[in-house]
This record gives structure tokens, sequence and C-alpha cells, in this order.
């Protein structure tokens, strides 16, 4: 009924547990940026966007491609529908567990 | 746990024509729970449920091929007939554990707004990260899956 990879949804809630990845995965959703483009907005070094690409790039929320000296990153969704998807079954889940209460609370008012 | 530690929340909330009394009784009496609680197709065969704070529950649930599927967990907070938080594990993923709150508000004779919220919490790697929570993961998620 309930099915979802443990480990993936782990990953992704550990590597967004960071306002600066949060900002990086916002600012990549709409479209891949170079790395230092990613940099400009945080004031961090360099070194320090890196450790964060890393840490997104291990819980497969980012992808990072080489292109000569320049180094490109875009946006994996699949982890975050993943998340998505598990919301949405609990959300669907209880949206039918209070229409069967509701039911089974009419009928025992209109039997008692 | 501490409430800056990352986790993932759905939530629903409904009308119900009911008071907050018999809709907590409905939620906390096994009797009761067997006559309602099942998604679509799935039936509560068993239910043992001690609803005090620190008392356990147990539910079985047979799905519509046969298989039974069993939910345990503690309750938290029972605050009658207002409140419950209780935990929630599926027996087929003992590791992976959630928390329920089931908020039950009278909005009128025989009227009450019953918001439930499933929340996914972890241990271990996740645990270990401090701070700054607060934005929905669910709507980021959301928002990244339309921009695609």
């Amino acid at each position: 009924m309930i099915e979802y990879r443990h480990g993936t949804l782990d990953r992704t809630f550990a590597a967004l547990a960071h306002p600066t990845r949060r900002a990086i995965v916002r600012r990549l959703s709409a479209g891949p940026l170079t790395v230092t483009e990613v940099a400009a907005p945080h004031r961090i070094s360099l070194a320090a966007v890196s450790k964060h690409l890393d840490v997104l790039e291990k819980a497969g929320l980012v992808r990072r491609t080489r292109e000569g000296r320049i180094q490109r990153c875009s946006l994996r969704a699949e982890p975050l529908a993943e998340t998505a998807r598990w919301v949405e079954q609990y959300r669907s889940f209880w949206e039918q567990q209070l229409g069967a209460l509701s039911r089974y609370l009419a009928h025992r008012r209109r039997h008692s | 746990m501490s409430p800056s530690h990352p986790s993932v929340t759905a939530s629903y909330e409904e009308l119900v024509d009911a008071s907050p009394e018999e809709i907590f009784e409905a939620w906390t009496r096994p009797e009761e729970l067997k006559s309602w609680f099942g998604p679509g197709g799935f039936q509560t065969i068993e239910a043992a449920v001690r609803a005090e704070p620190g008392g356990t529950y147990r539910l079985v649930l047979r799905a519509p091929d046969g298989n039974l599927l069993t939910i345990t967990g503690t309750f938290r907070e029972v605050v009658r007939p207002s409140r419950l938080v209780y935990t929630w594990v599926w027996a087929h993923a003992p590791d992976d554990e959630m928390v329920v709150t089931v908020e039950l508000r009278p909005i009128g004779p025989l009227r009450t707004n019953v918001r439930v919220t499933h929340e996914q919490i972890s241990d271990g790697e996740i645990a270990r990260y401090e701070g700054g929570w607060r934005e929905g993961l669910a709507r980021l998620g959301a928002l990244l899956e339309r921009d695609r």
C-alpha cells in the first residue's frame, strides 16, 4: 500500500536540511548553472559551495558535468518527486479515512 | 526529537458532522476502529488500543489481496476529546517511525474540524543534522515536480 525506498528519502532530507543547499536546489530548478553562478549569491567561498554540491550530488539531487574548464550543475528531480509522492500517498490515505469515519458516524446516528 | 530535526509532513483536514467526543471515541475504541479504519478495500480485522500516554496500540489490516498488514505504535499525548499524538510503525518496516497528530476542534453543535498530520521522522543520519528545517520540503518537491 505505502511503498517507497527509505534510504533515498533519508538522503534527500539530510541533503535538504541546510538553508544554503535548499537555496541552491531552488535556483537550479530554473535551469542548469555553472559552479561560479551557483556560488554567486552566497557569501561563502567557492570551496564551501563545492562541498554543498558534493552533498547534493551524493543524494542524487544534483548532477555535475564538466565542459572543458567549466563545471555545470543541473537538478535531478527524482528524489524530490519521491518525497512529493510520499506526502500525496498519506494525504490521500487520510482523505479516505476521514470519509470512512464520517460515513460510519452518520450510519451510527441513523441507527441509534 | 526536537522540532528542528528534518521531517516531512502530510496533512489533511475535513469537517465531520459529529461532536469531538464521538470522533475521539471512534478513534480510540477497538470495536469502533474496526468499523471504519482502513483505506479503500482494506479492513481492520484486529484492534487493540490503550489510549493513554505511553499506552500502545496494534491494528491488523487485511488487504484486498488477502495480505495482512500490521500497524503498531505508542500514544504520546491523549487529551480527551481534542488531541491525540501517537507513533505509527508498519510491522514490515520497523525502522521507519512516523507520528500522527489528530486535532479535533468543535465548530458548532455536531460539527468538528478534524485535522490529521502524518509526519515522517527518522533517526540516524537525519537526526545529526540540526537547524533550519522549517520550510516545507513537500511544497518544494511539488514545486520542482511542477517545474519539470
